[in-house]
């Protein structure tokens, strides 16, 4: 049975329904709003994006349902990104970003794992002004905060 | 900026999220950029601490921060920091006074090793606490896991005493402790942890892992302790039905021990059977005891209440089940060895590492029995809630006890590993499959349509349980993990039907492939009356079984000489004109045998068929076959017969495996030129001449192929090209172009071979590593075959290692294999 997703910009997409059910949010509205064909609004994400998203929900659509491992360590690897994924991940930084930020609101997790991935691969290697130069971001450090925290880390920086 | 950039980067679980695929210097170099930054990245970065034992004194104790020499430490000591990197001494007080700036931070800590290889090697850090005092930072009081691995030696009191104050100290300030994992070697060291338990409410503690000599006394003490801290509420229920116990207060989900030692369970057996008041039960929901031996405790037996030695004993001698009556909510139960854990595949067969490990175990093994069903039926009573057990290489079931445990479990059961137990019989182990689909239809229902549904199933070395193994590919869909090392499968026993565990992620499985079209009929049929499968012949009075002598050759199932659909039944129901009645037995769905009437001479001819398998030359084995009979040549004709049947079996099979697209790991045992039960048998090639093309699918999750106990010939070149062009570089188009581009040359490596790199980060990025999902080839043979020497068998194998450098080639190289040593493959 397809499900109609309706993104911001009031474009329809229409989805089988174990795709869109990789999205937790929508599996959760279908199941409180039970047999019905009204199509489910997504003001957080747009056409564009969407489009992506639902991408990625087909290619996976037969993964096993991730059980999340008991362990003492929440730490994960970032070296571990399928082919496909890394293919499918090659996109501007805008759209890497608002695929994450989609992943978040549709909690559709994997994928939010493989955006983080993505860009804790970006982070790797840097230096911290190159981190900001990257994602744009204000140093917000006073010169002496700043040159205190270097000194205490430098320990921990080096390899 | 982007609104999307900052958006994303501000949400603090994104940020997390991100910041938890760093590594400890990434960490810290994102401490420097932003006020936010710094304070999630420094939150992650010391989520999880570990501090090395030879350091523990320096981050523990007292006086050790100003100086760089601990009492008795070689100043070539480094040591390594957190990260297990090695470490200068000029750097260890800078981490020292980091770490108690931080630890309030930390939510798992390491403290020493969990691995006994490293604790043996404690003995040359002497004098390691001399002269020190325990010294925790006040601040470390956010602990969730604690992993504690200290040891010392025992003629230093001053050392135990500075232990038992860590210990003690680590566990009173932190009571929100969820997991405690404590290894020692040191005997007295688990009473410093129970005073400790005892001491400290630890409301939260959920598991509870000990590696540790228990002593004489050690196991039920904290069995007694453990039930001290239980609670449990009885429920009103309805009038009628017995009050069922649950648990309130302190709720331990799991309790590990190993090496605990044998006196401490003899201590437990002799303490429940002279104790005059009922036992005190633990809340405690999953049991695992590692390295359980059951000859230990019996060692000291008496004589039974009539004085006759050759009597069973009475079942108060058993510890299981004593165990049983103190954990009364137990829903995992596992008794049993890790070797599992340990056996590494390799050209020892799991049989032969499973005598070498337990040997010594295996001299009680028929001695100490109970009743047969007494035990069960104690289980039962004591654990009606079991959904995983565990009872691998258990010696105190006979085979009355599984048909209870199994025809009772079987509804809720999720797990079974029964791996090396010798009274479990095929006839008790199909309790787990369900009745078949036609019959639930034809009846309208039965009660397994509400089973649970059996995820995990572990019966390796179990040979007398083969006939039973079809039976799970055929009725339990459900089925996550099976393993069967070591039990072989016939495979016409399993052809006929489509596999129904297409969601299986492991698989191990020993197939032997028929040469000749020898009959088989289906040796279970469903017994109405008793609700249970039967095999065909246990019941005397079976008029229906007819005896087929074991050198008849009756003509192969006219099923399975239709190519192309891998012998699949096109009608599922074309079975049930065997038997009209449907008040009497009922035969299963699909029936191989129901064509044991066709001729042989239809046989014959049918060699010629058509086959599915890709890899057919243009003279197929069937055409010599009949060519080399009309040049009188019978012999040939029949051996190429038998390597075209052969043929056809394996392609079959290789056809259901490649619908198995959610394999994460494949192990496949069988041996070509196999003499059993007077014929002679094959194996699976995984040639492209024998089906290995079927098996293209499982490029979808295939993580690890094991082939150590296979006469497999995956060493061809043309076979190395096929797994680097469809289980490597399936979506590598530069790779593949470079290959087609080659094609008609010798094997040598592409000149194009790097793959894309992801440049988001702009120029200069070091680019994202691709990670094919198969990672591991595991015992491919490189000494050679018929038609591949061993040379050009290392010479393909080596450009699969340079085709594929995230691929892991383990080759075998022995070329012989292992025979179990009774060879106990019964006839059946």
């Amino acid at each position: 049975m397809p499900v109609i997703l309706v993104s911001s910009d009031n474009q329809d997409f229409k989805v089988d329904k174990e795709v869109a059910e990789r999205s937790i949010l929508i599996k959760n509205m279908l199941e409180d709003v039970g047999e019905s064909d009204s199509p489910i609004p997504l003001p957080n994400v747009t056409a564009a994006v969407l489009t992506k998203v639902i991408e990625y929900c087909e290619h996976h659509r037969n993964d096993p349902v991730q059980v999340p491992e008991e362990t003492d360590d929440p730490r994960k690897r970032s070296n571990d990104i399928e082919e496909w994924d890394m293919k499918f991940m090659q996109v501007d930084q805008e759209m890497l970003f608002e695929i994450i930020l989609a992943a978040n609101y549709l909690d559709i997790k994997p994928l939010l794992d493989v955006g983080c991935k993505t860009v804790a691969n970006i982070i790797k290697g840097k230096t911290p002004e190159e981190i900001r130069k990257a994602f744009n971001i204000v140093n917000d450090f006073t010169p002496e905060e700043e040159a205190q925290i270097k000194k205490e880390n430098e320990w921990a920086e080096d390899r | 900026m982007t609104s999307s950039n900052s958006e994303a980067i501000a949400i603090p679980e994104i940020l997390q999220n991100v910041f938890l695929h760093l590594d400890r210097p990434s960490l810290h170099v994102c401490a420097r950029v932003s006020r936010l930054w710094r304070s999630w990245s420094l939150h992650v970065a010391w989520l999880v601490y570990s501090i090395p034992r030879q350091d523990a004194a320096d981050f523990l104790a007292q006086r050790c921060v100003e100086t760089n020499i601990i009492n008795g430490a070689s100043e070539k000591d480094q040591g390594t920091d957190s990260e297990g990197c090695p470490l200068t001494q000029s750097k260890k007080p800078s981490i020292v006074r980091e770490f108690k700036k931080q630890c309030y931070r930390i939510q798992s800590l390491t403290v020493g090793s969990d691995s006994h290889s490293e604790m043996a090697l404690w003995s040359d850090c002497n004098n390691v606490f001399s002269n020190l005092a325990c010294a925790l930072p006040t601040s470390l009081i956010n602990l969730i896991h604690l992993r504690f691995g200290l040891c010392c030696l025992a003629h230093a009191p001053t050392d135990l005493t500075i232990f038992s104050d860590i210990i003690t100290g680590l566990i009173s300030q932190n009571p929100n402790l969820q997991h405690l994992v404590f290894f020692s070697h040191q005997q007295p060291s688990y009473r410093v942890l129970f005073t400790a338990l005892r001491n400290n409410p630890l409301q939260q503690l959920r598991r509870l892992d000990l590696c540790c000599d228990l002593n004489i006394n050690g196991f039920s003490h904290l069995l007694d302790l453990l039930a001290m801290r239980s609670k449990f509420e009885h429920l009103e229920q309805d009038h009628g039905r017995a009050s069922e116990l649950t648990t309130a207060g302190w709720d331990l989900e799991e309790l590990i021990i190993r090496s605990s030692g044998s006196s401490s369970f003899e201590q437990f057996v002799w303490d429940s059977r002279n104790s005059t008041t009922p036992p005190r039960p633990v809340a405690v929901q999953k049991l695992t005891l590692f390295d359980f031996c059951l000859a230990v405790y019996v060692d000291e037996q008496g004589e039974d209440e009539d004085g006759d030695e050759s009597e069973r004993l009475q079942i108060n001698w058993s510890v299981l089940y004593h165990l049983c009556r103190r954990f009364p909510v137990l829903k995992r139960l596992q008794l049993s060895s890790d070797i599992p854990i340990d056996y590494k595949p390799s050209s020892v067969n799991f049989e032969n590492y499973i005598y070498d490990s337990l040997r010594d175990l295996d001299e009680f093994e028929s001695d100490v029995f109970w009743h047969p069903e007494q035990l069960a039926m104690a289980m039962i009573k004591a654990c009606p809630k079991l959904t995983e057990i565990d009872l691998s290489h258990h010696r105190e079931l006979h085979p009355e006890d599984w048909d209870l445990l199994l025809q009772h479990y079987a509804s809720q059961l999720e797990s079974l590993s029964a791996w090396s137990v010798d009274q479990l019989r095929p006839q008790e182990l199909v309790r787990l499959v369900p009745p078949s689909p036609m019959f639930i239809g034809q009846f309208g229902g039965h009660p397994s349509q509400k089973w649970i549904g059996l995820q995990e199933l572990d019966i390796s070395a179990n040979s007398s349980i083969a006939p039973a193994i079809h039976m799970f590919f055929k009725f339990v869909p459900t089925l996550r993990h099976f393993k069967a090392l070591g039990v072989p499968v016939k495979a016409h026993q399993l052809l006929g039907f489509d596999w129904v565990c297409t969601s299986v992620e492991t698989l191990a499985v020993n197939i032997l492939i028929p040469t000749q079209a020898w009959p088989e009929r289906e040796i279970w049929r469903w017994d109405v009356a008793k609700d249970r499968w039967r095999m065909i012949g246990d019941d005397e009075d079976d008029h229906e079984y007819v005896y087929l002598g074991m050198d008849t050759e009756l003509p192969f199932p006219q099923i399975l000489q239709e190519s192309g659909n891998g012998g699949r039944q096109e009608d599922s129901s074309s079975d049930s004109d065997s038997n009209s009645d449907v008040a009497s037995d009922t035969d299963s769905e699909t029936d191989s045998s129901s064509d044991s009437d066709t001729s042989e001479s239809e046989s014959e001819s049918d060699t010629d068929s058509s086959s599915d398998s890709e890899g057919n030359s243009d003279e197929s084995p069937a055409s010599t076959s009949a060519e080399l009979e009309s040049k009188g040549a019978p012999n040939e004709a029949k051996s190429m017969k038998r390597l075209t049947h052969s043929m056809q079996i394996q392609t079959a099979i290789c056809q259901q495996l490649g619908r198995l697209t959610r394999l994460k790991e494949l192990t496949l045992e069988g041996r070509e030129e196999y003499r059993y039960d007077n014929r002679e048998w094959d194996c699976l090639h995984l040639t492209l001449k024998t089906g290995l093309d079927y098996l293209r699918p499982l490029q979808a999750n295939l993580q690890k192929l094991v082939v150590f106990q296979l006469d497999e010939e995956l060493c061809g070149q043309e076979e190395v090209e096929w797994i680097a062009q469809n289980w490597v570089h399936q979506d590598n188009r530069v790779w593949q172009d470079a290959f087609e581009a080659r094609s008609g040359s010798s094997l040598m490596p592409p000149r194009s071979m790097d793959n894309p790199a992801a440049t988001l980060g702009g120029e200069g990025t070091t680019p994202v590593l691709l990670c094919p999902q198969f990672r591991e080839l595991c015992g491919v043979s490189v000494c050679g075959k018929q038609q591949v020497s061993a040379l050009e068998a290392n010479m393909n194998v080596a450009w699969l290692e340079a085709q594929c450098p995230h691929l892991t080639v383990e080759k075998d190289v022995t070329g012989n294999r292992e025979v179990f040593f009774s060879g106990q493959y019964q006839d059946y």
